[in-house]
């Protein structure tokens, strides 16, 4: 019947017309698989076709002479192939290139965790950060979901892979945040300061990370802002601790936002139970402004200005004197930040520069200490692709910083007061090199000079990515790297080096459908930790450059979004195996914020029909390693940790207003959760050194919220 | 290739009846006859391919661009690759904002942004849902303002009611009086030209079907 109907077709068509080409071909990939559906037509005519199941194609056009045939396909490079056509059947076969854009880089995996929602190596999106059942909207502790972190409820914050909260520093468009959390007050857990609304992209490095960043021993956290706003945006969030306003105005090439947000436990604590006797509940104000500009066609302007003030005050039992000491807390800090992004010529610029000043006076009963920090950077990075497969990208950064400390008596300065100052500089270089289609490598190096110690140091990185299949590929990262004490320290002995760690990371991921496994093995090795005798010691003969120590292990992730139909089950593991000897250590220990064993597991369903997600999250870990000095130097453990909490997200319109509801609480089973125990300075009365548990603040935590958002949703 | 013959033999009638101006109307027309008369990837494929070839000699013409993303759209309805899905919506998204610029008063690109929020929250209901929801509901508002007698606002609206349970105010039977609206404005719709979109009306048909009989 076809080729019947196709025989008339002919002989009407030839009869019809004098001159007549047939054009026959077909359309095949580099790989020589053929390519159904691409649309094959004449340029500047209407006159063509599309090619069929097997990639042929086949039509008479209804044209002579110098022609220009154009084959193309979605997520292909359009072909132009010149034809001369004359009475004459033509055949050819035309020959399609992937777009590049379309192509699956081999991506290094070794040591890093990807979140957002542009790059396909995203293991996480923005949303699974907003919703994840443990995170209470901060940003930190969403992430300590994943494989790597410690479960730490006492110190908030990321703990990577056996290293302490500052080992892991916090980017934010390449530039270093220096206070990323709220001060730290004893057994209360530290919050990021950032909304996690800010960011469209983050890059959670576990170790092994780039030679741009340093001055982090373990783990660097790159937050990339978002863009240009969309649209005109008035978003009112209520919790149950806190109330947020955002304000967004958009106009051709411009926007400007303001997040205000208000932030009151005592509200809470009445309710619930606290394990702290709080004189004044956490309370804080944050303001955060975001200005952007479009620039020409690539470029990007962008400035942040935040300023929060914090203030809470509890009382902490003393147990040498037996009463309770009040100790209190006030913070303000100011942070600015300011990038331009731009495409000059053939490279991509990127500049930046930040300010920040932060205030803290802490003090216990009448005593106390006001730190000052006041710090500034720029940084220049350029990135280049002189060839196909070689990406360049190199730069540096001036950084500057003075840290201020007084001690006060009766509130009033006593004239003992430290400080320093310094200006650190580096510059780095890094490669990104494809080696056919299967193998990436990426070395670099960067190099510091740190103002203090007049010294410069070199530290080599490098990582690199072999391609197994389509779905599986296996990475490696290797890299030195160095950081400045901290400030209790270099306060009293500004002649301290840098501390240093070593990284070794292996890596293997398997990604089909909607599954991602991946399992790393790693070794990090610490040299010139910082030791000392008591914390806040003023003589700076006795801080010194002798510790050491070592962290490694094994981190599994597993996470299934395709055998449950709306379903998302995750599974990360950690196996660590620390030691140190560094501060005040008698000798070389477990350190306690590290827990052998971390499992957390997560389950998220979503409820078309009620527009809702339902989460849970059972964590468990391994018991916390204390010293009791009434038993000697042996290394006790407290209980397991078993947490498991649940959260619900419901989707909805109120006025026609796009409305989130949702309720999260931790711990619902009520475990009791110890994390180590104190002791008295001195033996008591019966010989024995007193003690207490650690505890959390308190044994569950809820927290319920509605986010309203009152002006309409952006177009696409 | 029967298709292929077709296309040919409409050229050549068409060809030197129309003007150049004119001429991508009949063009249009046979591909979106011919998407009509069965739902599949190749049909949708065809018109997808037709209204490129019409956009690269009249980018101001806001029709193929329209029916491109439409075709877009719909073959991501159908195919089962989850990528392929994204980067048929990806195409379409483009589309509908280079629709919208050429045609910004009209209701029609609202619609279909609709429409593709749907496709969108299709591929990862989990993910796209939140996101889109609230976009979908607010494009069709938009269309609404516009112009509150086109028949496809309500026949989607109705689509997506349909599949909200009762208790959250959605349901068949709360999908009635939508469908019932659409099928009403339908039948008084005419479409500007015999190119202009006017697809919809025998789904909504269908559905309203199905909505009556199992309330019965």
């Amino acid at each position: 019947m076809k080729t019947f109907l196709l025989a008339i077709i002919y002989i009407t068509l030839s009869t019809s017309l004098f001159c007549q080409s047939v054009i026959i071909g077909s359309i095949l990939t580099k790989k020589g698989k053929p390519v159904a559906g691409a649309n094959i037509y004449f340029k500047n005519t209407f006159q063509g076709t599309s090619s069929d199941a097997s990639g042929h194609f086949s039509f008479k056009p209804i044209l002579s002479g110098e022609q220009v045939l154009i084959a193309s396909f979605l997520g292909y490079h359009s072909h132009e192939e010149p034809i001369v056509l004359v009475n004459d059947t033509i055949h050819f076969s035309i020959v399609l290139t992937e777009d590049k854009t379309h192509l699956n880089e081999v991506v290094i995996t070794a040591g890093i965790f990807e979140a957002g929602d542009e790059k396909k190596s995203a293991v996480l999106s923005t949303l699974d950060m907003a919703t994840n059942s443990q995170g209470f909207g901060d940003l930190y502790m969403a992430l300590n979901s994943l494989p790597g972190t410690s479960t730490a409820d006492d110190e908030g914050g990321l703990l990577v892979r056996g290293g302490e909260r500052y080992e892991t520093k916090t980017f934010i468009d390449g530039l270093l945040v220096e206070s990323p959390y709220t001060t730290k007050m004893p057994s209360v857990p530290v919050r990021g300061k950032f909304s996690p609304m800010l960011f469209r992209g983050t890059i959670f490095s576990t170790g092994g990370y780039s030679a741009e960043y340093g001055q982090a021993l373990s783990s660097a956290l790159i937050l990339n802002t978002t863009a240009l706003a969309k649209d005109d945006e008035t978003n009112i969030a209520l919790y149950s601790s806190a109330a947020n306003l955002t304000k967004i105005k958009k106009w051709k090439k411009i926007s400007i936002s303001s997040i205000t947000q208000y932030m009151n436990m005592q509200p809470f604590y009445n309710l619930a139970r606290s394990n702290i006797k709080w004189e004044e509940a956490p309370e804080s104000l944050t303001e955060t402004l975001v200005f952007r500009q479009k620039i020409n066609q690539e470029g990007m302007l962008k400035a942040m200005g935040f300023f929060t003030s914090e203030k809470n005050s509890l009382l902490y039992p003393n147990l040498d004197t037996g009463f309770d000491d009040l100790v209190g807390n006030q913070n303000q800090n100011f942070f600015f930040l300011s990038s331009y992004k731009d495409q000059v010529g053939e490279s991509i610029l990127h500049t930046g520069i930040s300010l920040n000043r932060d205030d803290t006076k802490m003090n216990v009963n009448n005593n106390g200490m006001k730190d000052l920090n006041r710090s500034a950077q720029v940084k220049l990075t350029v990135t280049n692709s002189p060839y196909e497969k070689i990406t360049v990208k190199f730069g540096g950064d001036i950084y500057y910083k003075k840290f201020g400390r007084e001690y006060l008596t009766d509130n009033k300065g006593t004239g003992f007061q430290w400080d320093y100052e310094t200006i650190n500089t580096s510059a780095f270089s890094e490669l990104n090199i494809r080696v056919g289609n299967k193998i990436t490598l990426r070395p670099g190096i960067r190099f510091e000079h740190l103002g203090l110690t007049k010294k410069a140091c070199v530290s080599p990185r490098l990582s690199a990515a072999y391609q197994i299949s389509a779905a599986s590929q296996i990475s490696f990262a290797y890299g030195k790297f160095t950081q400045l004490p901290e400030d209790n320290s270099l306060i009293y002995n500004t002649g301290l080096s840098c501390e240093r760690a070593n990284h070794l990371i292996l890596n293997y991921q398997i990604i089909k459908d909607n599954r991602i496994f991946r399992v790393e093995a790693y070794h990090k090795k610490y040299t010139q930790l910082v030791k000392y005798n008591t914390l806040y010691a003023t003589d700076p003969t006795t801080y010194s450059n002798a510790g050491s120590g070592y962290a490694r292990g094994i981190d599994i992730f597993f996470r299934d979004r395709e055998s449950i139909k709306n379903g998302d089950f995750w599974l990360a593991y950690s196996f660590i195996d620390s030691k140190r000897d560094y501060r005040d250590f008698e000798f070389r220990h477990v350190p306690g914020f590290i827990t052998k064993h971390n499992l957390s597991l997560q389950y998220k369903h979503y409820f078309e029909k009620i527009d809702s997600y339902f989460g849970t999250n059972y964590n468990f870990a391994s018991g916390r390693p204390y010293i009791d000095p009434n038993f000697g130097d042996s290394v006790l453990e407290t209980k397991n940790y078993h947490n498991l909490s649940v959260s619900i997200f419901h989707f909805t319109e109120w006025f026609g207003k796009f409305t989130m509801l949702h309720i999260q609480v931790s711990n619902l089973l009520g475990f009791n959760h110890i994390f180590g125990y104190r002791f008295a300075g001195n033996t008591g009365l019966e010989g024995n050194y007193l003690s207490l548990p650690i505890l959390p603040p308190s044994k569950r935590m809820i927290v319920f919220g509605i986010y309203i958002c009152l002006q309409n949703q952006t177009q696409f | 290739m029967k298709k292929t013959a077709i296309l040919i033999l409409i050229i050549l009638t068409f060809q030197t009846v129309f003007s150049q101006d004119t001429a991508y109307y009949s063009i249009l027309r046979r591909s979106i006859y011919i998407s009509n008369q069965g739902y599949s990837s190749e049909n949708f494929l065809e018109l997808a391919n037709t209204c490129e070839r019409i956009i690269a000699l009249k980018p101001g013409e806001w029709l193929p661009h329209y029916y491109c993303a439409y075709a877009y759209i719909n073959m991501s309805f159908i195919e089962k690759n989850t990528s392929t899905k994204d980067a048929y919506c990806k195409k379409a998204k483009d589309l509908i904002v280079k629709t919208r610029e050429l045609n910004p008063y009209d209701s029609e690109p609202d619609v279909l942004e609709t429409l593709l929020c749907y496709a969108l929250m299709e591929i990862t209901p989990m993910v796209n849902g939140p996101l889109y929801m609230p976009k979908a509901n607010n494009a069709l508002k938009m269309a609404k303002e516009k112009n509150p007698d086109n028949p496809r606002i309500y026949y989607l609206q109705g689509k997506s009611t349909m599949y909200i349970p009762g208790f959250m105010g959605g349901g068949k039977e709360a999908a009635i009086p939508l469908f019932q609206k659409a099928m009403e404005l339908y039948e008084k719709f005419t479409p500007e030209t015999d190119i202009h979109p006017s697809w919809g009306k025998s789904d909504t048909a269908k559905l309203l079907e199905k909505c009556k009989n199992t309330n019965e």
